[in-house]
């Protein structure tokens, strides 16, 4: 997809190596976050630990 | 050149001929269906049934930050097909409606997967026309979801599309379209061991620890290639960070599942409990044989040596199973892996393949009707 030489260009090779960097960190905070949810005690019963059967919380009519 | 071109035509035509054909015969059951019950529903009403409400709520009023009272909330659903949806209404009159525009969306990507599918298998087979893997698009049982306000006809694009630009070794728009099948589908994010598998074939012929370790120190060394492998997962990431800003949960989408079903934790115990008793209502044991039926086309997959593929294929029904059969049928047929493994076993095979076409087209409009219908929980 890119031309050889561009490949080979050690700034282009130095600008790919940031980006990756940058998605590296983005993924494992996302991850992080993952491990560190903020929700109330009416979702986590529900959704995450399931001790209760049906949805306690607030609703949204659509 | 231009034979090449000539040649396009030609296939953008007849695949257009088989998809007319396939919606006239969708527009035929639609007025049956009229008939018999004495009333009068256009086409776009008769489909717009289930998920496909779901996603007309994201498009009109976007995400919810609440559930519903019985549990379910919009955000079990990916945001790409929404997103597109969306796009293109801002530039349409506003009679039009979400599930109508939803509906030329999916059409025209199906169509452009068609299309692809027929380059596809010209590409692995040269002697081949490629028309009967089309004819499989458009006319296969549960191909309905192809039709509709449903994110299956994208994700079919988005796949065939990836394994195409694989086999040609342009693994940089196999890593976009893997992160838009990612966005349109979580299974999709499999797609990124399957681009593994295409990179370590294209670099190594045998499967050595040698290889492999030398295949993974030039993953490092090489930084396109490393750069597209981390794309491949973007898209997903970006919604789960949206999920978290949302709703406080970055696993919103998975947690959301248990206000559909519960979950059996397990692939053996769901299939095996399905097929036995009614688990997950009327159609359990249906299916349950649709799981079963996935499992023998990954086999006949690692048969034919499409090991991608089977992986992908592996994947993406062993996840979702692994909760409940709920809908089985769908993640199958709605899944292209699936689609190879019947192009392959039936390609050659004159008769079979005519009995298989003339049983899908009545198994296609008999599905329809049910579908039209809506009580039926057959077809989901």
């Amino acid at each position: 997809m890119f031309p050889e030489n561009l490949q080979k260009n050690i700034i282009f090779k130095i600008v790919l190596y940031i980006c990756c960097a940058g998605m590296a960190a983005f993924y494992l905070y996302v991850f992080y976050l993952g491990f560190h949810p903020q929700v109330s005690d009416d979702y986590r019963a529900y959704y995450i630990d399931q001790t209760v059967d049906e949805w306690p919380g607030e609703t949204m009519e659509r | 050149m231009k034979k090449t071109k000539n040649e396009n035509l030609k296939i953008l035509f007849y695949v257009g001929l088989l998809f007319l054909a396939s919606r006239l015969l969708l527009i035929m059951t639609g007025c049956i269906y009229n008939y018999l019950t004495e009333d009068y529903s256009k086409t776009w009403d008769l489909l717009y049934h289930f998920d496909a409400e779901w996603y007309t709520s994201i498009i009109d009023h976007g995400y919810m930050n609440l559930p519903r009272p019985d549990g379910q909330a919009s955000y079990a659903f990916y945001p790409l097909y929404p997103m597109i949806v969306k796009f293109i209404k801002h530039f349409l009159p506003e009679t039009y409606t979400a599930n109508q525009i939803g509906i030329l969306v999916s059409n025209f990507c199906i169509y452009v997967a068609a299309v692809i599918s027929v380059k596809f298998s010209r590409l692995l087979h040269k002697e081949d026309t490629g028309y009967f893997f089309a004819f499989l698009l458009f006319f296969a049982p549960h191909s309905m979801y192809f039709s509709m306000t449903y994110t299956e006809a994208m994700f079919m694009l988005f796949t065939i599309a990836f394994f195409y630009v694989c086999y040609q070794k342009k693994f940089l728009a196999a890593a976009v379209f893997a992160c838009l099948a990612a966005l349109t589908r979580i299974v999709g994010i499999f797609l990124v061991f399957s681009l593994l598998i295409f990179m370590y074939q294209a670099d190594y012929e045998k499967v050595t620890l040698k290889n492999m370790i030398a295949f993974i120190k030039g993953i490092f060394l090489n930084p396109l290639r490393l750069f597209e492998i981390m794309i491949c997962p973007l898209g997903i990431f970006g919604y789960l960070y949206y999920l978290y800003r949302l709703v406080g949960d970055v696993w919103a989408s998975a947690h959301i599942e248990v206000a559909w079903h519960h979950s059996y934790n397990n692939l053996f115990k769901a299939l095996y409990m399905n097929l036995l008793s009614p688990g997950s209502g009327a159609s359990s044991q249906y299916w349950s044989m649709w799981g079963v039926l996935g499992f023998v086309l990954i086999g006949y997959l690692i048969y034919k040596k499409y090991y991608a593929e089977a992986l992908f294929g592996l994947l993406s029904i062993v996840v979702p199973l692994n909760t409940d059969v709920l809908a089985a049928s769908r993640y199958v047929m709605g899944n292209v892996v699936f689609y190879i493994a019947l192009y392959e076993m039936l390609n050659k095979k004159q008769t079979a393949k005519i009995v298989v076409m003339n049983s899908s087209i009545v198994i296609y409009c008999v599905l329809l009707y049910m579908w039209f219908s809506e009580n039926c929980f057959f077809v989901f």
